[in-house]
């Protein structure tokens, strides 16, 4: 058999190099755009793989679930690994060794590979039945609170029905009180997750899906949609604030006392403002006669909240008029329109009323 | 033999695309393994733009806050860098390999049906130019590669993305059905003497029970699609929730196609590692019953488990039970197989070509990536993972370091056999090195970003800056990695080492062919002895079928032909005959092809008497008029009687009564269509309408309309048997007796319909 063996013209470090010197320049890009982008408030889900630092006991049924399929994966791939390594090892030739014996199979050997691990899948499936089950039941004695968390795009609604509060994209819980989540959609499928607190649940419109959880730690977490829901998904976050059953009476009644009445002109001005620009057409603000719109978040204390527009914007008087200037720069393809022709002063009033609605 | 045809090849060598003619070569050719190469050099165009858009995902990902690209331009990427990997790159990769090497490993020259064979190309390479002229009205799709519902239901998606998802997906569907069906009637009729089933090279069969996982699960997508379109042009509401639809239906029926799509995706991958192994492990393959069952029940078991991709949409715990118990199951049969690989390679003399180091470090990756599956499986995980890049990571594992790494040992084992020249080793130690490294950079680390949302354009927690930046390291180690793949294709088919027939002493028929074959394939079809016929021809005295009984054949074995058994030699010339002949079929390859058109058909009707049955829990029907109805369904049945009766008049060779019977048979036919126009006469004078206001008017005229519409092309295809009878030839009672199978199948699903829709409203 005629053959010649041919010399690359391109060596393949020659390709490296320019493909690392490509990554670097690029890389080189990265701190320069990332400079220019807003200030985002701090939104903390826990660690990266915080399922597995777990603040509820339902968490807990799924951390140690986790831990136990980790250490049998674990096994199966030490065997499949090292079975590999010993046959290179062992039996490495070159292209012109000899055939060794020509092995057809082994009837024993096969059906015990395929029966072993389909005995050890049948006690996974045991303890999956049982947790499926124990997550998804309410472990309550009595009645849980009921919380409504509904989906829109791209924020998060909470009505608290025996209570009377709503509020957005902050859900307030008393630590150690049974909670029974009905997990609904105003418009297309979003996901509700605050990874160390509870499951994860879809929001379906016309859906209730339940959540039941306890939550014994205080403490601040952070949860966001996970179901891909159009243009702003990235930015529809909202906090799970666990607080001491005697905290949380305390915010339910602040929840539920209105606004105060301006305490400056300034604020006047703002609150002028948001009664004459359409604004009330989309939010409420309890206690505000004529604010009643339902279609964007309820603002009532909104400058208490952690954030603005689900976790795009901090909550301040600068941040507020960027937001309300161009909302679509801070969150693209949100439905609140922008209120560019708004002057100045008009502007600053009405973010420093928002920001005092504490 | 060999070498005379191989002087041959050599003075004709592929038609070169330069010239004008040769250019049309390419273009006009039905031959098998022109098209297979199209499809590869399509599956490569559209990599490159699948593998650029990771790239630009993975740059606006490197850390966090980045402004790169925009949320919107993000959201398109994702969308097609998934749809073009999964529909543009890797089915057709698989079915383009398929294309090539299924007709010569069984011994044949060419497809079943060779122009269905360059139609199916031909609606690969136009259908993903639909999907990507979107760009062309504003958007491409940006609702994810499964598109859920109602996203894209107007308001929510205001351009066209969704329609050119639905469009271009149904394209590319019957392109895949079309191919498969071709090759399942290629495997099943065209096998050479001596290839019965069990003595098949593993790839086909999984290509064959691939095929057959195609032509059921596709009509699942093309349903979703169908409907997403109606929602959108015709005013039905299957997913608006307002007017009581339900959105979790497109899941059910997405993830009907969508789960069998994933071993779609790896069966025919698992087929060419099962070829590769043995090949350079120097022995059999462990255990070839059990991975070829294997296959088989993977492909059975694939259709029950589609809901594991729904655990958080809130079915009933029964439900979850009931899927996670498949889920595991389906895990069974795919161990199995690691473990013969491995138990193929113990006891061999393994030699380290470049395509046996990627099927090694396939095994390796595609465990970690198995293992992330089953975890998915034990329902609470994946409460607990889905939808983060926990998710990613597992499904790229499966992907890439499954599929792709055994398309690359593939792309290192067969380029010999398709160029003539081998891939430079030298080039493809560094390929090989750096995927690895690449691959392991860019999706180890999405493990550990298990909270991270999936598709989100940016990302402001600093504590996932430091998994997303080793990520995008890796991504540009693979754009380095592909390069040097591409740079080796492009030198290896200038000055490559020539391969000659057989460099890797490999064992099945296309290694007995030149490379690159001719374009007639074989001189003489072969006779083959066992499941390793260039093995036997190279040591004799240690033939495999010396030991047969070491692999019972199983009971579905198709006969072994007469001429096989006296003869010692492994492959003797032999007379070419009609492999339809001699296998004894009492059916032919046409009318094999129409039945399992059928099947597929079928499944689409399924899934829209399923969106009928599960809405009309929910709706009042409105006042059908079922006496009308039952008579015009007479007709409809009626007519099945007349075209057997046509059927046996022409067996007798009475043209004139076969002439009257047909034309009774459409005139029933016409009757019922007849029916059918006057029956939506009345719903429409009563305002009932697809798009009135309720499910009933959307599911009812979709499904019955479909099943006119059926009616109709059935009367079309009729009326042209009709005229073809005039000149009349003995071969044309196959196309007829085809198309009285298609029109017996009409009126069967009328029956279900008459009874789900008509008959249950009286009760």
């Amino acid at each position: 058999m005629s053959s010649f063996v041919s010399r690359p013209r391109i060596s393949p470090r020659l390709l490296i190099t320019v493909g690392v010197a490509l990554a670097l320049v690029l890389l080189a890009l990265l701190p320069e755009t990332a400079l220019a982008s807003a200030p985002r408030p701090n939104w903390n889900p826990g660690p990266p793989w915080a399922p597995l630092d777990p603040k509820s006991p339902e968490m807990h049924m799924i951390s140690n679930l986790f831990w136990i399929m980790l250490v049998l994966s674990g096994i199966v791939f030490i065997g499949v690994f090292g079975a590999l390594i010993i046959s290179i090892v062992r039996f490495s030739a070159g292209p012109n060794a000899a055939p060794g014996p020509q092995i057809y199979g082994n009837r024993i050997v096969e059906i015990s590979w395929t029966a072993i691990p389909f005995l050890i899948l049948i006690g996974a499936f045991i303890i999956t039945a049982k947790y499926i089950h124990d997550i998804n039941t309410s472990q309550a004695a009595g009645p849980p609170l009921n919380i409504i968390a509904r989906g829109h795009q791209w924020w998060w609604e909470f009505y608290y029905p025996s209570l009377g509060v709503v509020t957005a994209n902050e859900v307030h819980v008393p630590a150690g009180v049974p909670l029974h989540f009905h997990v609904e959609s105003a418009d297309v499928i979003h996901s509700f997750w605050a990874p160390q607190l509870q499951r994860q649940i879809d929001a379906n419109p016309g859906q209730d899906n339940a959540v039941f959880v306890t939550m014994p730690e205080t403490g601040v977490y952070g949860g966001a949609c996970y179901e891909y829901c159009g243009d702003a998904h990235a930015w529809m976050k909202f906090e799970v604030i666990v607080q001491t059953p005697h905290d949380f009476a305390l915010w339910v009644k602040h929840q539920k006392s209105p606004p105060a009445a301006p305490s400056n002109s300034l604020i006047a001005l703002g609150r002028t403002v948001f009664m004459t620009h359409t604004c009330i057409k989309c939010h409420t603000i309890t206690g505000v006669p004529g604010a009643s719109g339902s279609v964007g978040p309820n603002l009532t204390h909104v400058g208490s909240r952690w954030a603005i527009a689900a976790g795009a914007l901090p909550v301040s008087v600068p941040t507020v008029m960027m937001w309300i200037h161009d909302p679509n720069a801070y969150k693209p393809g949100v439905l609140m329109p922008g209120y560019p022709l708004l002057s100045q002063k008009d502007l600053r009033a009405l973010a420093t009323y928002l920001v005092s609605l504490k | 033999m060999a070498t005379s045809a191989l002087e041959e090849i050599r003075a004709h060598p592929l038609p070169r695309v330069t010239s004008s003619e040769g250019f049309l070569a390419w273009l006009k050719t039905t031959d098998h393994k022109l098209i297979g190469i199209m499809y590869l050099l399509f599956v490569a165009f559209f990599f490159v733009l699948g593998g650029f858009e990771a790239l630009l995902m993975r740059w606006q990902l490197a850390v966090p806050q980045n402004n790169v690209i925009s949320a919107q331009v993000f959201n398109q990427l994702f969308t097609m860098h998934g749809v073009t990997m999964i529909f543009l790159v890797v089915m057709p990769a698989l079915i383009g390999f398929a294309n090539y090497f299924v007709p010569i490993m069984i011994g044949y020259r060419d497809m079943a049906f060779p122009r269905l064979n360059a139609m199916s190309l031909w609606l690969l390479l136009f259908g993903g130019l639909l999907l990507y002229f979107s760009v062309l009205q504003g958007s491409m799709p940006a609702t994810g590669w499964f598109a859920y519902a109602n996203l894209w239901e107007q308001p929510y998606t205001m351009n066209n993305g969704p329609v050119f998802w639905a469009a271009g997906l149904t394209v590319l569907g019957a392109g895949s059905i079309a191919t498969s069906l071709n090759l399942i009637v290629t495997i099943i009729a065209y096998r050479c003497p001596g290839m019965t089933l069990n003595r098949m090279p593993l790839f086909v069969w999984m290509v064959l029970v691939n095929s057959f996982l195609i032509i059921w699960a596709m009509p699942f997508l093309t349903a979703d699609s169908i409907l997403l379109l109606f929602d959108r042009f015709l005013g039905t509401h299957f997913f608006v929730w307002q007017q009581g639809g339900n959105v979790v239906m497109w899941q059910h029926l997405f993830w009907g196609f969508g789960h069998p799509e994933v071993y779609i995706m790896i069966l025919p991958a698992f087929g060419m590692i099962s070829e590769i192994i043995p090949v350079f492990s120097r022995k059999p393959l462990f255990g070839y019953t059990f991975v070829a069952f294997s296959g088989v029940a993977i492909g059975f078991i694939s259709f029950i488990v589609w809901a594991h991709h729904m655990f958080t949409v809130g079915l009933s715990e029964t439900e979850q039970a009931f899927f996670a118990a498949t889920s595991m199951i389906i895990a069974v049969p795919t161990g199995v197989k690691i473990f013969n690989w491995l138990g193929t390679m113990w006891g061999g003399r393994i030699w380290w070509t470049t395509s046996m180091k990627f099927a090694a470090a396939f095994i390796i990756e595609f465990t970690i990536g198995g293992i992330s599956g089953i975890m998915f499986s034990v329902v609470p995980l994946d409460y607990a993972s889905t939808d983060t890049y926990f998710v990613v990571a597992h499904f790229h594992y499966v992907l890439f370091g499954g599929t792709m790494f055994i398309l690359m040992a593939a792309s290192y084992y067969w380029f010999p056999k398709i160029t003539g020249r081998m891939l430079n080793e030298r080039l493809g130690t560094w390929h090989f090195w750096l995927l690895v490294l690449g691959f392991n950079l860019t999706f180890f680390p999405q493990h550990f970003l298990d909270a991270m949302p999936r598709r989100v354009y940016t990302y402001t927690n600093t504590a996932w800056a430091i998994p997303n930046m080793l990520s995008s390291i890796g991504a540009a180690i693979l754009f380095v990695a592909f390069a040097i793949f591409f740079y080796n294709i492009w030198i290896s088919l200038r000055h490559g080492k020539v391969a000659g027939p057989n460099p890797w002493s490999a064992y099945s028929l296309e290694w007995l062919l030149p490379s690159p074959p001719p374009a007639y394939g074989f001189t003489e079809i072969p006779t083959v002895r066992s499941r390793r016929p260039l093995w036997d021809l190279a040591h004799p005295d240690q033939a495999d079928w010396r030991f047969e009984h070491h692999a019972p054949a199983p009971a579905m074995a198709a006969p072994v032909p007469s001429g096989g058994g006296a003869t010692a030699v492994a492959t003797m010339p032999r007379p070419a005959a009609r492999p339809a002949e001699h296998k004894g079929f009492q059916i032919s390859p046409g009318r094999m092809l129409v039945l399992f058109f059928i099947s597929s058909e079928s499944i689409f009707f399924v899934s829209l008497i399923v969106m009928y049955s599960v809405y009309s829990f929910h709706f009042s029907s409105a006042q059908l008029n079922i006496p009308r109805t039952y008579w015009f369904s007479l007709a409809l049945f009626a007519s099945s009687g007349t075209m057997i009766i046509a059927e046996k008049f022409l067996d007798k060779g009475n043209k004139k009564m076969f002439n009257a019977w047909l034309i009774v048979t459409i005139a029933l036919g016409l009757t019922f269509l007849i029916g059918q126009v006057t029956e939506y006469a009345a719903l429409y004078h009563d305002n009932a309408t697809i798009s009135s206001h309720g499910e009933f008017g959307t599911t009812f005229f979709t499904l019955t309309g479909f099943h006119g519409f059926h009616v109709f092309v059935g009367l079309i295809a009729l009326t042209t048997m009709l005229f073809l009878s005039r000149r009349w030839k003995p071969g044309y009672d196959t196309p007829l007796k085809g198309v009285g199978y298609y029109w017996h199948f009409v009126d069967g699903i009328w029956v279900f319909i008459f009874s789900i829709v008509y008959l249950r409203t009286l009760f």
